[in-house]
């Protein structure tokens, strides 16, 4: 009877190795893809960095014919539409969140959260096609006038609203971009909210707190990191989306001072050019900013998973 | 719900003659039979609006007939109780017998827990607080709540305190809050411990300073009545013996409901207690009287340790 336990157990070690083997290989094989991708990027991206040197980030010139090249105009589409983004989406997202943690009627908490969870999931080139038929033409008939009429001769934020209305534009492709990221923000804040301690909160009853001050001095100071942190995970997909943008950005490698005027981002350039790229340093300035999309996107993930973690932390250490 | 073995369950004889006054003025429609059952009769043992109540004068609290249905399950049924003023009141009774679930009525506490549904009528100083025009937020100023385990907020420790007197208006500007805050942690016996670090995190103390620390943030509110659910038994028994002399203290200027498990704890800080069993006031009385002479049978077997 012993013999064969031992004999089984022995059997159970080996397979458990194998089994340990088999993981450590599939972990190893993401972390030396990702190696990989980062060092042939680097690898494509080296005769335009350096050509252009320092001055690639700098310049806003893309022109093809003379083969001059500068990501400004990029970067500061990618930059600009997912702050649009965010300042529209991240206070509505804290509200859903704090409606479903706090406010909703029970019955309605799981509907309507799996809706949002549903929301996130709708792929984004129906947002694009979305934004380019129906939201696009909207806010050049309606919003883009009005905020041309009324916010134009600010002085100061006015210039942010000026030239012909054309539809789509970098406000447009923030606005299509904050409704594919809301969902997303929604549901992580949700999760954050969830984490605060019901006899915290009770406490803040106890002593008296409305709701409202409850949520804004309990639930919100307790969760500061976590929000952080989720705004950051909706903001690297801003950062990185494509086909949304692409859709309704207008494609132009300008910086205009104006938000209602086309622009592009780092990965719309991308999409739209790589397959007419002609001439190696073309290609390589594509790929160049696809090395500063990868550094931008992997900054913001690390800076929330960083954040998050702490979170965790503090949630295990019974606060 | 009904509970074996008990005899009279009306103890006091000033709360019988009261209950005859009103059922003679047509408050309540008590049967005769009902109102004074004969010794050992098989009545059922809580006939309408008939639950044991100690009458006390001058009570802070009068709670009559009232019950709790969490979703439809009983969690409390017709208690009546007077509470004393600036006495400390020790509810006690096994696991799942309704303390929280009480103490949780006097401040209207239960209105955040969904489909809790109470009823009956609980004066505070002779007014209804069961009632829609009740302004929650004001009653629980007036009647402050210390939880089980100490909670401080994520803030430092003078805004812990300082927090309640803020979103009252308590204070006339910054000194004079800083004057509640000093004053409070003095009382809650801080002062000395905390009073180099006030703006360190709530969260840095020891776990008794912490429940404190929350007693202090109540009184800050300037409370007329404290709740305190089972405010020691996350604490060893030197913070324990802290918090009891507390209570000793704040006897003098507060009325005092506490829920312990400890039978010695509710023997030391309390005047009166409370003897619940199955969502039922069983027996209130003179702590001293109920754990050397109790009149039931089930408070008996409580404090001697046979269940619970
Ligand atoms: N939020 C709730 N939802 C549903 N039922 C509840 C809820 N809170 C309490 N109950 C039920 O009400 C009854 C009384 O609970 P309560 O918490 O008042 O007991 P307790 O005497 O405080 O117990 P303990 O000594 O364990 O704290 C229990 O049967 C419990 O299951
Ligand atoms: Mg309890």
């Amino acid at each position: 009877m012993a013999v064969v336990t031992a004999k089984r157990a022995a059997r159970q070690r080996s397979g458990e190795r194998y089994f340990r083997a088999a993981t450590l290989v599939a972990a190893l094989l993401v972390l030396g893809l990702l190696g990989g991708v980062a060092l042939s990027l680097l690898h494509g991206a080296w005769p335009a960095l350096a050509h252009f040197k320092f001055a690639f980030l700098t310049r806003e010139i893309w022109n093809p014919v003379t083969a001059q090249f500068g990501a400004l105009a990029p970067i500061y589409g990618t930059l600009m539409t997912s702050l649009i983004a965010m300042l529209v989406a991240v206070p509505i997202g804290c509200g859903v969140a704090i409606f479903l943690t706090e406010l909703c009627p029970r019955g309605l908490r799981r509907p309507v959260g799996v809706a949002i969870e549903l929301l996130a999931a709708v792929p984004s080139i129906i947002f694009g096609i979305w934004g380019l038929f129906v939201l696009a033409p909207l806010l050049q008939r309606h919003v883009q006038p009005w905020l041309i009429a009324h916010l134009g001769p600010v002085p100061g934020i006015g210039r942010l609203f000026q030239g012909p209305p054309f539809g789509i534009g970098v406000l447009s492709a923030g606005l299509v971009l904050a409704i594919m990221v809301l969902p997303f923000i929604a549901a992580v804040m949700r999760d954050v909210f969830d984490t605060v301690p019901d006899v915290l909160k009770e406490s803040g009853y106890a002593l008296g707190a409305t709701t409202w001050e409850v949520i804004w001095n309990v639930v919100v100071p307790y969760s500061r990191i976590g929000i952080v942190g989720g705004i950051m995970l909706g903001l690297g997909r801003a950062l990185g989306e494509t086909m949304a943008v692409t859709f309704v950005i207008g494609n132009a490698h300008r910086v205009s001072a104006s938000l209602l005027a086309p622009g592009t981002t780092i990965s719309a350039s991308i999409a739209n050019e790589f397959t007419e790229a002609v001439g190696d340093l073309y290609t390589s300035s594509l790929v160049a900013l696809g090395v500063l999309l990868f550094v931008i996107t992997f900054a913001v993930i690390a800076a929330a998973r960083f954040m998050l973690l702490r979170l965790d932390r503090r949630a295990l250490s019974g606060v | 719900m009904s509970t074996p073995g008990d005899g009279i369950p009306v103890q006091d004889t000033a709360f019988v003659s009261e209950q005859k006054r009103r059922a003679a003025e047509g408050g309540l429609n008590l049967k005769p039979s009902s109102r004074m059952p004969a010794p050992g009769s098989p009545e059922p043992r809580r006939a309408v609006g008939a639950a044991p109540a100690a009458r006390i004068e001058d009570a802070v609290f009068s709670c009559r007939d009232v019950s709790v249905l969490y979703a439809d399950k009983p969690g409390l049924s017709n208690v009546s109780i007077d509470i004393a003023r600036q006495q400390v009141l020790a509810v006690i009774g096994p696991s799942g017998c309704g303390k929280s679930t009480f103490l949780r009525c006097l401040n209207r506490m239960n209105d955040t827990i969904a489909g809790a549904r109470v009823t009956g009528s609980i004066l505070l100083e002779g007014r209804d607080i069961l009632g829609k025009e009740q302004d929650v937020a004001q009653l629980r100023a007036q009647v402050g709540m210390v939880f089980q385990k100490p909670n401080p907020f994520p803030k430092s420790i003078f805004e812990n305190v300082a927090y309640g007197p803020r979103i009252h208006g308590l204070a006339r500007g910054s000194a004079d809050l800083d004057d509640i805050v000093c004053a409070s942690l003095r009382r809650a016996g801080l002062w000395n411990e905390v009073k180099d670090r006030l703006s360190r995190p709530g969260t840095s103390l020891s776990g008794g300073q912490q429940q404190r620390l929350c007693i202090a943030r109540t009184i800050a509110v300037q409370p007329e009545v404290i709740l305190m659910d089972e405010p020691c038994s996350a604490l060893d028994p030197v913070a324990t013996a802290r918090i009891e002399d507390l209570i000793d203290e704040l006897r003098a200027s507060y009325t005092i409901v506490i829920v312990t498990h400890s039978m010695q704890q509710a023997a030391r800080v309390s005047q009166r207690t409370a003897y619940f069993h199955l969502g039922e006031l069983i027996e209130v009385g003179e702590t001293n009287r109920v754990f050397t002479n109790p009149r039931q049978k089930l408070t008996e077997d409580y404090i001697s340790g046979r269940f619970g």
